[in-house]
C-alpha cells in the first residue's frame, strides 16, 4: 500500500471527500426546485380513491407543510429535517420513512450490482484481451460477435431467455435449475430464517454461518447477475481490446518482447496495466449507474432493488421518495468517480495527483 | 538480463551511439523474429493445455450426467411441491395491513385471510348473503335503526384470547375515529349513528378533535349490552347495512393488542398497524412475514376458533413481470397466478374461446376460470355541461348527440381486442349476479354497434344546433392504462368514419391530474372505471345516477330530484320486490339518457395448476384466487414417475460444457 503513504494522496482523497458537500447542496437544491417545478405537490395527497379531502383540508396540507412560504424558507425547512435524518415518508412504500425504504432497497441492488460488475469484470477483461492479442483470428471474430451481441440486446429480453432456459427448461425436465428471480427462496428463508445486518444477503449470511441461505442467495445471483452484466461486459470487451491493440503497438511492448521475455509477461505485466486504464473509466461510471437501479432487470427478476421503488415513487408522484433517491445517486457517482481516480494511481504510478 | 546495464558498459559518446545503433538492429532483429515465430503455425499434435481441457470437459460431463442419474432418475418423486403451501403469485405491493385503513384489493386479499368480521358472505360459492361468522345472529328492530349482534362465544383471537363485546365496539369506533379520508370509512361507516358528522367534519383527520370524537362516542353508535352482545344504532334505516359490515374495515381486532402497539388517536394512522395489522385477528391464518416488494407469508392459526383451513402456509409473491409469472406457473413454483387477460391465450386456445366461449387449456396440468365480476369498468361517462370555449357549444347536452356516442361503440370489438373476449358488454351500473341486477329489462335497454343510427342521430343533434361541422371532442384516460387507450382510439375511429364533422382527440393524464380535473367538470368525456366495496346496488347505482353525490354523475352535469328521491327510498327500502321495482325505474332512465357509455363487464380470471382443489369464485373477495384457502380450498398430492428423454439430457450437458469453452479456447492458444 505504498500509494497510500502518499502525503499528497491522502490529502487528495480528503479534499475530494470534502468535496462531496458542496456538491451535495447542490444536488439537493436541484432536486428541490424540481420538485416544486414537475408538479403541485399537494397532488401526492389526491390518491386512486375519490377524494374526500375539501379544500380546508387541502389549505390545512398547504400550511402544515409550508409550502405557501417563500421556496429559500422551504429549502431551508427541507435541509434542516435532511440533517436531522428526517428524509419524509415514502408513500409508495407503505409510508415508512424514506430513509428506511433506501436502507431496506439499497443493499439489494448493491449486492446485484456488485456481482454483475465482477462477472462484467471477470469475463470482460479476458475476452477483451484474447480478442487483441488475437486479432482477425476466429477467437477475435466470436467475441466480437459477442460483445456486438450484448451491447445490442435489450436486457429483459435477455433476461426472459436465460429464465426460460436455466429456470424453466431446466425445472419442467427435473433438472437442478437456477431460480427465477427473488433475493431467496421462500421456503429456503422460512426454513433458515437469516438476521439481516448489512442487508447484503451473501455478507449477513457469511456472518451469522447462515451456508443454506449462502448459498440459495448465491444461486439467485447468477441470472440476474449475468443479464445486468452482459452489456457492460461487452463494452468492456470492446474497449479492452481497442487499448490493448493500441497499447500493443507502443515501443515499449516491442522492447519487452525483444527482451525475449514471454508473450504471457508481455501481455499481462506490460500491456495490460496501460491497457485497463479507460476500461476502469467506464467501469466505475457503469458501477455508479448500476447502484443507481437497472429497473427493468430488476422487475424481470422480482428483485426487490431502489430501481423498482424509485420508477413507481416517480409514476405515482412521491416526491419524498425521488427527492431521497437522488441524494444517495449523488453520493454513489461522487464516490465511484472518487474511486475510479484512485485505481488510476494505483494501475499506472506514473499518473500524479495534482 | 536487465537492459540498462548495457548502456553502462560503454563509457565514451561515439561509442554509446554505435551501440545503441547496434541495439537498434538487435532489438528489431529480436521483434521480426518473434512476430515471424508468433505468426508460424504451432507443430502439428495436440499440446498438454488442450488435452487438461477436453479431459477437464468430459469430467464434467460424465459427473454432470451421472449426478443426474443418481439424483433423478431411479425415484418416484411427488409431482407437487410443497402440498401444504400455496404459493399465489402475483404483481403489486400490500399497501398497508391495518384494517382501519386498507382499502385496495392487495391489502384486502390478506386482511380477508387474517381478519374477521361481525358477518360475511355465506361462503363457499358465489352467493352476496350475507351470514354469520363471529356473530352467530342477529336482530334487527322494528324500524331498522338497532341491529343486536350476539357473538359467538366460541371466537378468539389468535393469540387465544376470546373475542368480546369490547373488541367490537373498539374496533368499530376505531375504524371511525381514524378516519382516514383517502380509507373505506366514509364510504361504508357514515351510517353509523354519530359517524357522519365526525367522517365529514373537516378538521379531523390529521388532527385530533376531541369534541368530535366525544360527540361521535356519546352518539352511541356502538354500544356494548354484555360481553357477548353489542348493539349499533343507526341514523336512519339503511337497506345494505349488513354488507358493509361484512367488508374488511369492520374487521374485529385484538384490543388488548391493539392498545398495547400505539392503541388509537384519532386523525391519524397507527404506525405499527399499518404494518402489523393483520396479526390481532382472529382469522384462520395470521402474518408472519411481510417484505416489501417481496412477498406475504401467512401461516396457519393453530388457535382457530372455527373450522381449521387445509393449508398449512399460504404465500403471497411479488412478481412484477408476466412473463416470470407464467414461467413459474407452468414449472409449478407456482400454484395460483395473476394473469391479464391480455396473456388469456397464453394459457387457453383462443378459437375455442373466441367462437364458443369454451376454455381449453394449452397445457397439461392448468385450471382456468373465468366469472363476471362486480366490476362495471371501464365507461365513459359524458359531461353534459362541457361548453366548448371557442365554440361555445355544449354538444353533451343534447340527448341525440349522447345516443349517437352510445351507438358508435363497437362493443364486442372492444371486448375481443382489447380484453380477448374476457368481458360481456356493459350491463348499466349493477353487475350481472347481485341483487337488483334484471337481464331481460337490460337486454331491452342496451344499446348495440350501429353506424347507422349513430350517423342519423349525430345528423339530428348538428340540425339541433348541438355542434358545428369542425367540432373537436377529446377523450380523456389516465396514463398507462393501455386498455383504456385503445377503447378511446376505437371509439374516434368509428366517429370520424361516419364523417359528422366530429374530429375526436384522445389524450393521456396522469391519474391525479385526471381526477382533479375530472372533480373540476373540465373533461368532456372521461374514461373510467368502478370497483365494489360492498355487494349493494346502494354501492353502484348512485355512484352514476345521483346528480347531487354520485362520484361520476356529480361531474357529468345532470342532477334530477326525482331521481335522487327514488336512490334514498331504494337505500332505506327493506322490501326486496319494491326496492328492486325503483333499482329498475333509475336503471331504465339511465339507458333512456345516455349519460354513460357502459362499454363492458370484465370476467374474473383464475389461472391456477389442477392440483389446487376446492377453489369457489365469489365476486366480493378482494383476493378471489386466494381467499377460498380459509374455506378449505387445499392442494391435492400426487405422485408420478419422471419420464427419461433426450433433450434435457443434452441441454443438461451444454450447459455444463458452456462456461468450459472459452477457457479451452483461451488453453489451447
Amino acid at each position: 500500500m505504498r500509494w497510500w503513504a502518499d502525503v499528497r494522496l491522502r490529502h487528495y482523497v480528503i479534499r475530494r471527500l470534502l468535496l462531496i458537500i458542496p456538491v451535495l447542496i447542490g444536488v439537493s437544491m436541484m432536486t428541490f426546485t424540481l420538485s416544486h417545478v414537475i408538479g403541485d405537490p399537494v397532488a401526492a395527497y389526491i390518491t386512486s380513491q375519490e377524494v374526500r379531502l375539501s379544500e380546508e383540508q387541502l389549505r390545512k396540507i398547504v400550511v402544515a407543510h409550508h409550502l405557501n412560504e417563500p421556496l429559500y424558507v422551504q429549502y431551508f425547512y427541507y435541509i434542516s429535517d435532511l440533517l436531522r435524518g428526517d428524509w419524509g415518508i415514502s408513500r409508495t412504500d407503505s409510508d415508512r420513512p424514506v430513509t428506511e425504504s433506501i436502507q431496506h432497497y439499497f443493499p439489494a441492488t448493491a449486492e446485484l450490482s456488485m456481482v454483475s460488475m465482477i462477472f462484467a469484470l471477470a469475463l470482460g477483461i479476458p475476452i477483451g484481451i484474447i480478442s487483441a492479442v488475437r486479432k482477425d483470428k476466429p477467437a477475435d471474430h466470436v467475441t466480437r460477435v459477442f460483445s456486438l451481441v450484448g451491447v445490442s440486446m435489450p436486457v429483459f429480453w435477455l433476461a426472459l431467455l436465460l429464465q426460460y432456459a436455466f429456470y424453466y427448461q431446466l425445472k419442467i425436465h427435473n433438472l437442478p435449475s437456477l431460480p427465477s428471480g427473488g433475493r431467496v427462496d421462500q421456503f429456503v428463508w422460512l426454513d433458515h430464517p437469516l438476521k439481516v445486518i448489512t442487508g447484503l444477503y451473501t455478507v449477513d449470511s457469511l456472518i451469522t454461518g447462515n451456508f443454506a441461505v449462502f448459498f440459495d442467495v448465491l444461486a439467485h445471483l447468477i441470472l440476474p447477475g449475468f443479464a445486468l452484466s452482459y452489456v457492460f461486459m461487452a463494452v468492456f470487451v470492446r474497449m479492452m481490446r481497442s487499448s490493448m491493440l493500441e497499447v500493443m503497438r507502443q515501443d515499449y511492448i516491442t522492447l519487452a518482447r525483444s527482451k525475449g521475455l514471454s508473450e504471457r509477461v508481455v501481455i499481462y505485466r506490460h500491456a495490460l496495466r496501460n491497457a485497463m486504464i479507460p476500461t476502469v473509466t467506464v467501469a466505475g461510471l457503469a458501477f455508479g449507474g448500476l447502484l443507481a437501479g437497472a429497473v427493468l432487470t430488476e422487475t424481470v427478476f422480482s428483485w426487490p432493488g431502489i430501481g423498482r421503488w424509485s420508477t413507481s415513487a416517480i409514476v405515482r408522484d412521491d416526491i419524498a421518495s425521488i427527492m431521497g433517491f437522488m441524494l444517495i445517486i449523488a453520493v454513489v457517482y461522487m464516490l465511484a468517480n472518487l474511486i475510479v481516480d484512485l485505481l488510476y494511481a494505483w494501475i499506472d504510478p506514473r499518473i500524479r495527483l495534482g | 538480463m536487465p537492459v540498462q546495464s548495457i548502456f553502462y558498459k560503454f563509457k565514451t559518446k561515439a561509442v554509446r551511439q554505435e551501440s545503441r545503433l547496434e541495439l537498434d538492429r538487435r532489438v528489431l532483429w529480436l521483434s521480426e523474429m518473434s512476430e515471424k515465430k508468433m505468426s508460424e503455425k504451432k507443430p502439428s499434435g495436440m499440446n498438454w493445455k488442450a488435452l487438461a481441457a477436453v479431459i477437464i470437459i468430459v469430467i464434467i460431463v460424465i459427473a454432470g450426467v451421472g449426478g443426474y442419474y443418481y439424483m433423478y432418475l431411479p425415484s418416484t418423486r411427488p409431482l407437487v411441491p410443497n402440498p401444504d403451501t400455496l404459493v399465489f403469485t402475483t404483481f403489486g405491493d400490500v399497501d398497508k395491513m391495518d384494517t382501519a385503513v386498507l382499502y385496495d384489493t392487495a391489502s384486502g386479499e390478506i386482511a380477508e385471510l387474517t381478519m374477521e368480521t361481525l358477518v360475511y358472505y355465506k361462503v363457499p360459492g358465489a352467493t352476496t348473503e350475507v351470514g354469520p361468522k363471529l356473530a352467530k345472529s342477529w336482530d334487527v328492530s322494528a324500524d331498522g335503526t338497532v341491529y343486536t349482534f350476539h357473538l359467538n362465544e366460541n371466537a378468539k383471537f389468535n393469540d387465544g384470547t376470546p373475542v368480546t363485546a369490547d373488541d367490537v365496539k373498539y374496533s368499530i369506533d376505531r375504524t371511525i375515529l381514524i378516519g382516514d379520508p383517502d380509507g373505506p370509512a366514509p364510504t361504508l361507516h357514515m351510517h353509523i349513528k354519530g359517524a357522519a358528522d365526525y367522517l365529514t367534519c373537516e378538521t379531523c383527520w390529521g388532527s385530533t378533535n376531541d369534541t368530535y370524537v366525544n360527540a361521535y362516542l356519546n352518539a352511541g353508535g356502538v354500544k356494548v349490552i354484555d360481553p357477548l352482545t353489542v348493539q349499533i344504532t343507526l341514523d336512519a334505516p339503511y337497506a345494505p347495512f349488513l354488507a358493509t359490515m361484512a367488508f374488511t374495515s369492520a374487521s374485529i381486532v385484538n384490543k388488548k393488542l391493539v392498545e398495547a402497539n400505539g392503541g388509537v388517536k384519532p386523525g391519524f394512522y397507527n404506525d405499527w398497524m399499518n404494518q402489523h395489522g393483520t396479526e390481532v385477528g382472529s382469522g384462520p391464518f395470521k402474518l408472519v412475514e411481510w417484505t416489501p416488494k417481496t412477498r406475504v407469508v401467512l401461516e396457519r392459526n393453530e388457535n382457530y376458533w372455527g373450522t381449521p383451513p387445509k393449508l398449512k402456509r399460504v404465500i403471497v409473491n411479488e412478481v412484477d413481470e408476466v412473463g416470470t409469472r407464467e414461467l413459474a406457473l407452468f414449472a409449478g413454483d407456482s400454484d395460483v397466478i395473476t394473469l391479464p387477460a391480455t396473456n388469456l391465450f397464453d394459457v387457453i386456445e383462443k378459437d375455442p374461446w373466441l367462437n364458443n366461449k369454451q376454455i381449453v387449456p394449452l397445457k397439461k396440468g392448468l385450471a382456468v376460470s373465468l366469472d363476471p365480476g362486480y366490476l362495471v369498468s371501464p365507461n365513459f361517462g359524458l359531461n353534459t355541461k362541457w361548453k366548448d370555449e371557442t365554440t361555445g357549444a355544449m354538444p353533451f347536452d343534447n340527448k341525440d348527440f349522447r345516443y349517437a356516442f352510445s351507438y358508435a361503440f363497437d362493443y364486442k370489438t372492444f371486448a375481443d381486442s382489447v380484453v380477448n373476449g374476457a368481458a360481456i358488454q356493459g350491463v348499466g351500473p349493477i353487475p350481472p349476479g347481485m341483487f337488483g341486477y334484471d337481464e331481460a329489462l337490460v337486454k331491452s335497454l342496451q344499446f348495440s354497434y350501429n353506424p347507422d343510427k349513430a350517423k342519423e342521430y349525430f345528423l339530428k343533434a348538428k340540425d339541433a344546433g348541438a355542434y358545428t361541422d369542425g367540432q373537436k371532442i377529446t377523450l380523456y384516460y389516465n396514463t398507462g392504462n393501455e386498455a383504456r387507450r385503445r377503447g378511446c382510439l376505437l371509439l374516434k375511429d368509428s366517429i370520424e368514419k361516419l364523417g359528422v364533422g366530429l374530429s375526436i382527440e384522445v389524450q393521456e393524464l396522469d391519474w391525479p391530474t385526471f381526477l382533479a380535473k375530472m372533480r373540476a367538470k373540465e373533461l368532456p368525456v372521461f374514461f373510467i372505471g368502478w370497483a365494489p366495496d360492498f355487494a349493494d346496488p346502494d354501492d353502484y347505482v348512485p355512484v352514476f345516477a345521483n346528480g347531487k353525490t354520485g362520484t361520476f354523475a356529480r361531474r357529468q352535469g345532470f342532477d334530477n330530484p326525482e331521481i335522487d328521491a327514488k336512490l334514498d327510498q331504494a337505500s332505506v327500502e327493506s322490501d326486496p320486490a319494491k326496492r328492486k321495482a325503483l333499482y329498475n325505474e333509475i336503471i331504465t332512465w339511465l339507458f333512456q339518457e345516455a349519460y354513460t357509455i357502459w362499454t363492458l363487464v370484465p370476467l374474473n380470471m383464475h389461472v391456477a395448476r389442477d392440483w389446487v382443489k376446492g377453489w369457489f369464485y365469489n365476486p366480493m373477495f378482494s383476493g378471489p384466487d386466494i381467499t377460498p384457502a380459509a374455506y378449505g380450498a387445499y392442494k391435492e398430492e400426487r405422485t408420478d414417475q419422471v419420464a427419461i428423454t433426450i433433450e434435457p439430457l443434452a441441454l443438461f450437458i451444454a450447459a455444463m460444457a458452456l462456461p468450459a469453452l472459452p477457457n479451452y479456447a483461451r488453453k489451447s492458444a
